[in-house]
């Protein structure tokens, strides 16, 4: 009887394991954004990739300062972040090789439609952030370190401000979530364009902010260094910068949309 | 309210038409919470008898500490694995850190406490004229403890079933460890808890209905033979 339950058991168990797991294809593990993955463009550009390097990538979707220190302990074999300043220390320490920028968008600040601060129609990110602080509304910040966390950090630096202490929430959480966050709340934030795009259906939020040189976000992918990190697979992170700067794939890059919307604007020839 | 409503009817029909996400899902949590659960009860039971039958010296420090451990977040033995299993950690070599092994890892020692120190405490409920008659016919202190085990099955299966349980539910764990990497290890609370921060609640709907499912279904199986035992 005790046999044969722990004989159905084992059987479930061998019939259940994800395929994946027994029978290992190649596998890149590439550490990104939130917004690259929040807003469907790797599910739109992977299974292109995969289908010509006959491999499988392993998305592990955290801010790009979370992303570039799992770069940095070597768990990862790619990193695909939007932090340039972080991006080059990176790569100077040695973490990093073969960094190509190879797509962007721009941040915007949005809130809520009645708009208590009075932001709408600014275009420069710092001076609206000023005015912001100046009033009692509510600011959400990620507060995690990530791409956008760092360009708002910035964007305080550049107004001359420390954060307000009062109204400013630090959420700790990715784009998607603070933007959720900020329509219950109705409350300011600064997000890329790309998630509040794919995700601005049902939030009762505007773009209030934008179109400044200062606010563009650059994307970049690049390989953890091997002679670092022997185990990494620098030829499978080789392929995929590569493809992700291929005619090929800047053309689905441009080519992404969310209701009709173009997200990212790919910046190597083939993407225009 | 409506909204609600429509998002319950999208979840439905995500169930009955075995929507590749919840099938995926699903599949990768039976079988890593099974995995562990197996594991850890392998692991468990005999270490619970050994500590219900077996006098030795602060005895009663280890089963006050296992039954301390039944408390721990999840988030913190998701955080001893990690830095276990990171490339900088001692078992970085083995490459584990993001893969469903890493996962069963970190709920086989999330649940072990469970296993132990049930099973101890019904293994030690059993009433020592058991130990006694199987020693005075002659069985050996395996033989014994043997027989003992069987008078507790009953509540040994619940300890396993308990176990299995939480490994289900949990999602510290199968968050940290496994990266909630799509189609490879995320599982059906890792989807929930990013179905919602994206504020789509569909998908992870179904799959709380299924969770729910999942919870009556294992409760029923570990009533089932204790209910035997009774009658």
């Amino acid at each position: 009887m005790r046999c044969a339950i722990l004989a159905a058991v084992a059987a479930l168990l061998v019939a259940l394991l994800p395929a994946e797991a027994s029978a290992a294809p190649e596998r890149l593990k590439l550490a990104t954004t939130t917004s690259t993955d929040n807003s469907g463009l790797l599910a739109e550009l992977l299974p292109a990739f995969e289908a010509t390097c006959d491999c499988r990538v392993d998305v592990v979707a955290v801010g790009t300062g979370q992303a570039l220190r799992l770069g940095e302990a070597g768990d990862v074999d790619a990193v695909l972040v939007h932090a340039p300043a972080l991006e080059e220390r990176f790569v100077e320490a040695g973490f990093g090789i073969e960094r190509r920028t190879f797509m962007r968008n721009d941040f915007v600040i949005v809130g809520p439609p009645s708009d208590p601060a009075g932001l709408r129609g600014m275009t420069d990110g710092a001076q609206a952030l000023k005015k912001l602080a100046r009033s009692d509304a509510a600011f959400i910040s990620r507060g995690d370190e990530s791409g956008t966390h760092q360009r708002e950090q910035a964007l305080w630096v550049a107004a001359g401000l420390e954060p307000p202490a009062t109204g400013y929430l630090s959420a700790g959480q990715g784009m998607g979530a603070v933007l959720t966050l900020a329509h219950e709340k109705q409350a300011y934030t600064l997000t890329d364009r790309g998630t509040w795009l794919a995700r601005r259906d049902g939030l009762d939020l505007e773009v209030l902010v934008q179109g400044d040189p200062g606010l563009l976000n650059p994307y970049s992918v690049m390989a953890i260094n091997p002679a670092r990190f022997e185990w990494a697979r620098v030829d499978l992170a080789r392929a995929l910068i590569a493809w992700l700067c291929s005619p090929d794939g800047q053309r689905r890059i441009g080519g992404f949309r969310v209701d009709g919307e173009q997200l990212f604007e790919p910046l190597l020839a083939g993407g225009r | 309210m409506g909204e609600l409503l429509q998002a319950l009817g999208a979840a439905l029909r995500l169930i009955v038409t075995a929507d590749a996400d919840v099938v995926a899902a699903v599949r990768a949590t039976l079988s890593f919470s099974l995995a562990s659960a197996t594991f850890a009860s392998l692991l468990g039971v005999p270490l619970g008898a050994f500590l219900a039958l077996k006098p030795f010296r602060g005895r009663r420090f280890v089963v006050a500490a296992f039954d301390s451990l039944l408390a721990v977040p999840t988030v913190v033995v998701g955080l001893a694995v990690y830095a276990a299993l990171s490339r900088q950690g001692p078992l970085g070599e083995l490459g584990l850190l993001f893969t469903p092994w890493a996962i069963i890892a970190g709920q086989t020692l999330l649940i072990l406490p469970i296993v132990v120190s049930l099973s101890r405490s019904a293994v030690a409920a059993v009433d020592p004229i058991f130990a006694e008659t199987a020693r005075t016919l002659g069985g050996g202190p395996g033989q014994t403890a043997a027989a003992v085990v069987r008078e507790a099955l009953p509540g040994v299966h619940s300890a396993c079933g308990t176990a299995l349980g939480r490994a289900i539910g949990e999602v510290g764990v199968s968050m940290m460890l496994g990266g909630n990497i799509a189609g490879f290890t995320r599982t059906m609370t890792t989807v929930i808890a990013l179905e919602t921060s994206k504020g789509e609640f569909e998908l992870a709907l179904a799959l709380g209905i299924v969770l729910l499912a999942a919870a009556f279904a294992v409760n029923a199986a570990v009533r089932w033979p204790r209910r035997g035992a009774e009658s």
